[in-house]
């Protein structure tokens, strides 16, 4: 009983790292959800050695990735065939539409805690195909060999994926933002 | 040089977002499914098992293994087993007959199977996939429309 106390205090340490990585890659919440508790699971398996491990932080954000990349592998490889299909956001293709309206000067009126919404949502609405390499890359800091090897694409498909994803958020951001995210 | 100054300010903007917070109740979902699961320690697998009853079962399987092999190698020479055997040889022989039987039903289904023609056995293969690929794209579209998950 004590454990579970202070294995529920562990998890509230760290579920919104957990949930934040598993969110940025499936894109979903529900399926976010469903993988913070797997996670939080094996965690429980193991919370005895984990429990006072200097590196469990990095244990967790390696299994949430590992168990997301699996996760979006294992029940993604239809639905993207069908979501191309009907025109989704899964595939590998760019967006049609701007997803913001334009209006000048408006990132003046924001604070940083709106902006970084709006980041947010522009990067949960990328086709995954893009999404995921640009989270590895520019958020976890791995390099493109490794997301290559850890996504097991090839070198020069992820460093497209990467590259229409950039431009997807600019353009997405350049429409909310202006002139300040069209960067010369 | 502009792409290389957006790549800089979209790593900053990216590195800079701060982290999500967990949907309210995560904890005790979890803790449901911590207790669901000390309630059927069967269902899990093996590896997950603690040390001592793995060491248990995989002593015991050990035992297992070892018993079925001292008994397929000395139970023959026992008596009873002995004639359990022959009696065992002995239905395997008068089974013949129906092995026979079974192939020539096979051999009637072979020759039906020739006679509906390539063309109706593509048609039926056809037909399917296309049924695969409708229930597929229909699950897809119910998770889409009815859960709202993408």
């Amino acid at each position: 009983m004590i454990e579970d106390k202070q294995f529920e205090a562990f998890m509230r340490d760290y579920q919104d790292m957990v949930f934040t990585t598993a969110m940025r890659l499936v894109g979903s919440r529900a399926e976010a959800e469903d993988i913070v508790q797997e996670v939080f699971l094996k965690a429980y398996e193991r919370f005895a050695e984990l429990q006072h491990s200097p590196t469990v932080g990095g244990w967790l954000k390696r299994v949430s990735t590992n168990m997301s990349l699996n996760h979006l592998t294992r029940y993604r490889s239809r639905w993207s065939f069908f979501s191309e299909m009907f025109g989704g956001h899964d595939g590998d293709g760019e967006e049609r539409e701007p997803d913001f309206a334009a209006p000048d000067d408006v990132e003046k009126q924001l604070g940083d805690a709106d902006r970084q919404q709006i980041v947010e949502e522009a990067l949960q609405k990328l086709p995954s195909a893009q999404r995921v390499p640009l989270v590895l890359f520019h958020i976890d800091g791995m390099s493109y060999e490794e997301i290559a090897a850890q996504l097991r694409v090839s070198l020069g498909k992820v460093k497209t994926d990467i590259f229409r994803g950039r431009e997807a958020l600019r353009r997405k951001l350049g429409a909310h933002f202006g002139e300040e995210f069209n960067v010369s | 040089m502009e792409q290389d100054n957006w790549e800089k300010r979209l790593d900053r903007e990216l590195k800079s977002l701060p982290l999500m917070k967990a949907p309210e109740g995560l904890s005790e979902r979890v803790m449901a499914a911590v207790a669901a699961r000390a309630a059927v320690p069967q269902q899990r697998s093996w590896m997950e098992w603690s040390r001592p009853v793995r060491l248990l079962s995989a002593s015991l399987l050990w035992l297992l293994f070892v018993g079925i092999c001292l008994l397929v190698w000395k139970a023959p020479a026992f008596g009873p087993v002995a004639s359990g055997l022959e009696s065992v040889r002995n239905g395997l022989a008068s089974g013949g007959m129906w092995l026979g039987v079974l192939e020539a039903l096979g051999g009637a289904c072979r020759l039906a199977v020739r006679s509906l023609g390539n063309g109706f056995l593509m048609g039926c293969a056809v037909a399917a996939g296309m049924a695969y690929v409708a229930c597929v794209g229909l699950g897809t579209a119910y998770l889409r429309l009815a859960l709202g998950r993408r």
